[in-house]
Protein backbone atom coordinates (compact mmCIF):
# COMPACT_ATOMS: atom_id res chain seq x y z
CA UNK A 1 0.00 0.00 0.00
CA UNK A 2 1.25 3.47 -0.75
CA UNK A 3 -1.52 5.91 0.02
CA UNK A 4 -1.54 9.44 1.29
CA UNK A 5 -2.69 10.06 4.82
CA UNK A 6 -5.49 12.25 3.67
CA UNK A 7 -6.79 9.66 1.24
CA UNK A 8 -6.52 6.45 3.19
CA UNK A 9 -9.06 4.71 5.38
CA UNK A 10 -9.04 5.57 9.03
CA UNK A 11 -6.49 8.30 8.62
CA UNK A 12 -8.90 10.27 6.47
CA UNK A 13 -11.22 10.72 9.43
CA UNK A 14 -8.40 11.85 11.64
CA UNK A 15 -6.62 14.15 9.28
CA UNK A 16 -9.66 15.84 7.82
CA UNK A 17 -10.54 17.21 11.23
CA UNK A 18 -7.15 18.77 11.49
CA UNK A 19 -7.35 20.91 8.40
CA UNK A 20 -8.07 24.52 9.13
CA UNK A 21 -10.55 26.18 6.86
CA UNK A 22 -9.19 29.68 6.81
CA UNK A 23 -12.01 30.62 4.48
CA UNK A 24 -14.15 30.76 7.58
CA UNK A 25 -16.60 28.07 6.59
CA UNK A 26 -16.73 25.91 9.71
CA UNK A 27 -17.99 26.80 13.10
CA UNK A 28 -15.04 25.10 14.75
CA UNK A 29 -12.50 27.07 12.76
CA UNK A 30 -14.33 30.31 13.47
CA UNK A 31 -14.56 29.55 17.15
CA UNK A 32 -10.88 28.69 17.31
CA UNK A 33 -9.77 31.79 15.44
CA UNK A 34 -11.87 34.14 17.56
CA UNK A 35 -10.48 32.78 20.82
CA UNK A 36 -6.76 32.78 20.26
CA UNK A 37 -3.88 33.04 17.86
CA UNK A 38 -4.56 32.40 14.19
CA UNK A 39 -3.23 29.47 12.20
CA UNK A 40 -0.63 31.80 10.66
CA UNK A 41 0.46 33.03 14.11
CA UNK A 42 0.87 29.49 15.41
CA UNK A 43 2.84 28.23 12.44
CA UNK A 44 5.06 31.34 12.56
CA UNK A 45 5.61 30.80 16.31
CA UNK A 46 6.45 27.15 15.72
CA UNK A 47 9.01 27.91 13.03
CA UNK A 48 10.52 30.76 15.07
CA UNK A 49 10.86 28.38 17.98
CA UNK A 50 12.66 25.76 15.88
CA UNK A 51 14.96 28.46 14.51
CA UNK A 52 15.79 29.40 18.11
CA UNK A 53 16.58 25.75 18.87
CA UNK A 54 18.81 25.74 15.83
CA UNK A 55 20.73 28.78 17.06
CA UNK A 56 20.99 27.63 20.66
CA UNK A 57 21.08 23.82 20.87
CA UNK A 58 22.74 23.87 24.28
CA UNK A 59 19.42 24.70 25.95
CA UNK A 60 18.71 20.97 25.65
CA UNK A 61 20.27 18.08 27.46
CA UNK A 62 22.42 15.83 25.26
CA UNK A 63 19.53 13.35 25.17
CA UNK A 64 16.93 15.88 23.99
CA UNK A 65 19.09 17.99 21.68
CA UNK A 66 17.67 17.91 18.13
CA UNK A 67 20.06 16.85 15.38
CA UNK A 68 20.82 19.85 13.08
CA UNK A 69 19.80 17.90 9.96
CA UNK A 70 16.58 16.77 11.66
CA UNK A 71 15.84 20.34 12.68
CA UNK A 72 16.36 21.53 9.11
CA UNK A 73 13.97 18.87 7.84
CA UNK A 74 11.44 19.74 10.54
CA UNK A 75 11.49 23.41 9.51
CA UNK A 76 11.09 22.38 5.85
CA UNK A 77 8.13 20.20 6.80
CA UNK A 78 6.57 22.98 8.85
CA UNK A 79 6.77 25.40 5.91
CA UNK A 80 5.32 22.76 3.62
CA UNK A 81 2.37 22.03 5.93
CA UNK A 82 1.83 25.69 6.75
CA UNK A 83 1.79 26.61 3.03
CA UNK A 84 2.08 30.37 3.62
CA UNK A 85 1.88 31.03 -0.12
CA UNK A 86 -1.49 29.25 -0.12
CA UNK A 87 -0.58 27.01 -3.04
CA UNK A 88 -2.83 24.22 -1.84
CA UNK A 89 -6.61 24.11 -1.77
CA UNK A 90 -8.04 25.31 1.53
CA UNK A 91 -9.07 21.80 2.52
CA UNK A 92 -5.48 20.55 2.13
CA UNK A 93 -3.88 23.06 4.51
CA UNK A 94 -2.76 21.73 7.84
CA UNK A 95 -3.54 23.31 11.18
CA UNK A 96 -0.50 24.11 13.28
CA UNK A 97 0.37 21.18 15.52
CA UNK A 98 -0.69 21.06 19.13
CA UNK A 99 2.93 20.51 20.05
CA UNK A 100 6.41 20.25 18.64
CA UNK A 101 8.86 18.62 21.00
CA UNK A 102 12.33 17.14 20.87
CA UNK A 103 11.60 13.42 21.14
CA UNK A 104 15.08 12.20 22.02
CA UNK A 105 18.23 11.10 20.19
CA UNK A 106 18.05 14.06 17.84
CA UNK A 107 14.43 13.56 16.76
CA UNK A 108 11.57 16.05 16.66
CA UNK A 109 7.87 15.15 16.95
CA UNK A 110 4.91 17.17 15.64
CA UNK A 111 1.58 16.20 17.19
CA UNK A 112 -1.99 17.12 16.27
CA UNK A 113 -5.00 16.38 18.47
CA UNK A 114 -8.67 16.54 17.59
CA UNK A 115 -11.07 14.82 19.96
CA UNK A 116 -9.96 11.21 20.29
CA UNK A 117 -7.74 11.42 17.20
CA UNK A 118 -4.01 11.99 17.38
CA UNK A 119 -1.48 12.21 14.57
CA UNK A 120 2.25 12.24 15.24
CA UNK A 121 4.85 12.96 12.59
CA UNK A 122 8.32 12.36 13.95
CA UNK A 123 11.32 13.57 12.01
CA UNK A 124 13.91 10.83 12.48
CA UNK A 125 16.65 11.89 10.07
CA UNK A 126 17.42 14.20 7.18
CA UNK A 127 14.32 14.06 5.00
CA UNK A 128 12.98 11.03 6.85
CA UNK A 129 9.99 10.81 9.14
CA UNK A 130 7.46 8.40 10.56
CA UNK A 131 3.74 8.98 10.91
CA UNK A 132 1.51 7.37 13.50
CA UNK A 133 -2.24 7.83 13.46
CA UNK A 134 -4.23 7.02 16.62
CA UNK A 135 -7.96 6.81 17.14
CA UNK A 136 -9.35 6.40 20.65
CA UNK A 137 -5.93 5.40 21.94
CA UNK A 138 -5.31 2.70 19.33
CA UNK A 139 -2.75 2.83 16.54
CA UNK A 140 -4.62 2.88 13.22
CA UNK A 141 -1.66 3.49 10.91
CA UNK A 142 2.08 3.61 11.34
CA UNK A 143 4.74 3.95 8.69
CA UNK A 144 7.63 5.89 7.19
CA UNK A 145 7.49 9.13 5.24
CA UNK A 146 10.16 10.07 2.71
CA UNK A 147 11.42 13.23 1.08
CA UNK A 148 10.66 13.41 -2.62
CA UNK A 149 14.04 13.94 -4.37
CA UNK A 150 12.43 16.22 -6.96
CA UNK A 151 10.14 18.42 -4.88
CA UNK A 152 12.34 18.21 -1.73
CA UNK A 153 9.14 17.85 0.26
CA UNK A 154 8.56 15.14 2.83
CA UNK A 155 5.72 13.26 1.25
CA UNK A 156 2.67 12.57 3.34
CA UNK A 157 2.54 8.98 2.22
CA UNK A 158 2.26 5.98 4.49
CA UNK A 159 4.04 2.91 3.19
CA UNK A 160 3.14 -0.29 4.98
CA UNK B 1 24.88 2.10 60.83
CA UNK B 2 21.70 0.77 59.26
CA UNK B 3 20.24 2.76 56.36
CA UNK B 4 16.78 4.16 56.88
CA UNK B 5 14.09 2.25 55.03
CA UNK B 6 12.95 3.93 51.81
CA UNK B 7 9.56 5.68 52.05
CA UNK B 8 6.75 3.68 50.52
CA UNK B 9 3.98 5.01 48.29
CA UNK B 10 0.45 5.43 49.56
CA UNK B 11 -2.73 4.66 47.61
CA UNK B 12 -2.85 8.19 46.22
CA UNK B 13 0.84 8.51 45.39
CA UNK B 14 2.02 9.71 42.02
CA UNK B 15 5.06 9.79 39.79
CA UNK B 16 6.61 12.71 37.89
CA UNK B 17 7.84 12.85 34.33
CA UNK B 18 9.99 15.79 33.17
CA UNK B 19 9.75 17.10 29.60
CA UNK B 20 10.88 20.04 27.44
CA UNK B 21 7.87 22.03 26.22
CA UNK B 22 9.34 24.85 24.23
CA UNK B 23 6.68 24.85 21.57
CA UNK B 24 3.48 23.57 22.94
CA UNK B 25 0.44 25.72 22.52
CA UNK B 26 -1.36 23.57 25.05
CA UNK B 27 0.04 26.05 27.49
CA UNK B 28 -2.41 28.53 26.05
CA UNK B 29 -5.35 26.33 25.24
CA UNK B 30 -5.01 23.37 27.63
CA UNK B 31 -4.75 20.80 24.87
CA UNK B 32 -3.27 17.34 25.52
CA UNK B 33 0.29 16.72 26.54
CA UNK B 34 2.57 15.46 23.78
CA UNK B 35 2.40 11.67 23.59
CA UNK B 36 6.17 11.55 23.12
CA UNK B 37 6.58 12.67 26.75
CA UNK B 38 5.70 9.12 27.78
CA UNK B 39 7.27 7.10 25.00
CA UNK B 40 10.76 5.79 25.69
CA UNK B 41 13.45 6.74 23.20
CA UNK B 42 13.36 3.90 20.68
CA UNK B 43 16.21 1.65 19.60
CA UNK B 44 17.94 2.98 16.48
CA UNK B 45 21.28 1.18 16.46
CA UNK B 46 24.12 0.14 18.78
CA UNK B 47 25.23 3.76 19.09
CA UNK B 48 21.71 5.02 19.81
CA UNK B 49 20.11 2.22 21.82
CA UNK B 50 17.39 4.44 23.32
CA UNK B 51 15.95 3.86 26.77
CA UNK B 52 17.10 0.28 27.19
CA UNK B 53 16.29 0.15 30.92
CA UNK B 54 12.89 1.81 30.72
CA UNK B 55 11.25 5.22 30.97
CA UNK B 56 12.77 7.61 33.51
CA UNK B 57 10.42 8.96 36.17
CA UNK B 58 10.64 10.39 39.67
CA UNK B 59 8.72 9.05 42.64
CA UNK B 60 6.73 11.97 44.04
CA UNK B 61 6.76 10.47 47.52
CA UNK B 62 10.55 10.86 47.56
CA UNK B 63 11.42 13.62 45.04
CA UNK B 64 10.39 17.25 45.18
CA UNK B 65 8.81 18.86 42.11
CA UNK B 66 11.84 21.14 41.91
CA UNK B 67 14.31 18.26 41.79
CA UNK B 68 12.19 16.23 39.40
CA UNK B 69 11.73 19.15 37.00
CA UNK B 70 15.40 20.14 36.86
CA UNK B 71 17.49 18.64 34.08
CA UNK B 72 20.65 17.22 35.69
CA UNK B 73 22.69 17.94 32.55
CA UNK B 74 21.76 21.60 31.98
CA UNK B 75 20.29 22.60 35.39
CA UNK B 76 17.43 24.05 33.34
CA UNK B 77 13.96 23.76 34.79
CA UNK B 78 11.62 21.85 32.47
CA UNK B 79 7.91 21.16 32.58
CA UNK B 80 6.56 18.42 34.80
CA UNK B 81 3.66 16.01 34.48
CA UNK B 82 2.22 13.82 37.20
CA UNK B 83 0.43 10.46 37.01
CA UNK B 84 -1.08 8.46 39.85
CA UNK B 85 0.58 5.15 40.70
CA UNK B 86 -2.91 3.65 40.51
CA UNK B 87 -2.94 4.42 36.77
CA UNK B 88 0.39 2.65 36.34
CA UNK B 89 -1.01 -0.42 38.11
CA UNK B 90 -4.10 -0.38 35.87
CA UNK B 91 -1.83 -0.33 32.81
CA UNK B 92 0.23 -3.24 34.18
CA UNK B 93 3.29 -1.03 34.57
CA UNK B 94 5.76 -1.29 37.43
CA UNK B 95 8.18 1.10 39.11
CA UNK B 96 11.82 0.08 39.56
CA UNK B 97 13.76 2.34 41.97
CA UNK B 98 16.88 3.79 40.36
CA UNK B 99 18.19 6.57 42.63
CA UNK B 100 20.78 8.92 41.15
CA UNK B 101 23.12 11.53 42.59
CA UNK B 102 20.70 14.21 41.36
CA UNK B 103 17.45 12.58 42.44
CA UNK B 104 16.96 10.01 45.21
CA UNK B 105 13.45 9.39 43.90
CA UNK B 106 14.52 8.58 40.35
CA UNK B 107 13.02 5.36 39.04
CA UNK B 108 12.24 3.52 35.84
CA UNK B 109 9.18 1.99 34.25
CA UNK B 110 10.98 -1.10 32.94
CA UNK B 111 8.16 -2.30 30.67
CA UNK B 112 8.62 0.83 28.53
CA UNK B 113 12.06 -0.06 27.19
CA UNK B 114 13.66 0.19 23.79
CA UNK B 115 14.96 -3.37 23.66
CA UNK B 116 11.53 -4.99 23.72
CA UNK B 117 10.33 -2.06 21.59
CA UNK B 118 12.33 -3.45 18.66
CA UNK B 119 9.50 -5.95 18.19
CA UNK B 120 6.81 -4.32 16.02
CA UNK B 121 3.89 -5.54 18.17
CA UNK B 122 5.58 -4.40 21.35
CA UNK B 123 6.37 -1.06 19.71
CA UNK B 124 2.66 -0.53 19.02
CA UNK B 125 1.85 -1.46 22.62
CA UNK B 126 4.37 1.14 23.80
CA UNK B 127 2.82 3.78 21.52
CA UNK B 128 -0.67 3.04 22.86
CA UNK B 129 0.50 2.89 26.48
CA UNK B 130 2.14 6.29 26.01
CA UNK B 131 -1.19 7.69 24.77
CA UNK B 132 -2.95 6.22 27.82
CA UNK B 133 -0.35 7.74 30.14
CA UNK B 134 -0.58 11.18 28.61
CA UNK B 135 -4.39 11.05 28.77
CA UNK B 136 -4.14 10.30 32.49
CA UNK B 137 -1.41 12.86 33.21
CA UNK B 138 -1.80 16.16 34.96
CA UNK B 139 0.50 19.06 34.24
CA UNK B 140 1.86 20.39 37.49
CA UNK B 141 4.54 22.71 36.20
CA UNK B 142 4.90 24.56 32.92
CA UNK B 143 8.30 25.95 32.11
CA UNK B 144 7.82 27.86 28.88
CA UNK B 145 10.47 30.28 27.64
CA UNK B 146 9.49 33.91 28.18
CA UNK B 147 9.26 34.57 24.46
CA UNK B 148 6.51 31.99 24.05
CA UNK B 149 4.20 33.32 26.75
Amino acid sequence: MNSTISQSGSATRSVSRLYVDTGGATGTALAASSMGPTREDLWRDAIDCMLRWSGNPSIFSPIDQPDPAVLESAIDLAFDLWDPEKNRPVTMRWAAPTSIVPSGDGRIAFEWNAGTDTIIIEIVGQGAATATVFHAGKVMEHGPLRRDPLTRKIEMALKS
Amino acid sequence: MTALPEPTPSDNSSIYRRFPADWWHSSRTKKPLPQRVFRPRPWQNEDKPGDTDGLSISRAWISSAKTASTCPFTSRQLSLASISTKTLVELALTIKPDPTEHDDGHALIPELNSLLGREPDYQLWIEETAIALRNAATIILEAIPQAMR
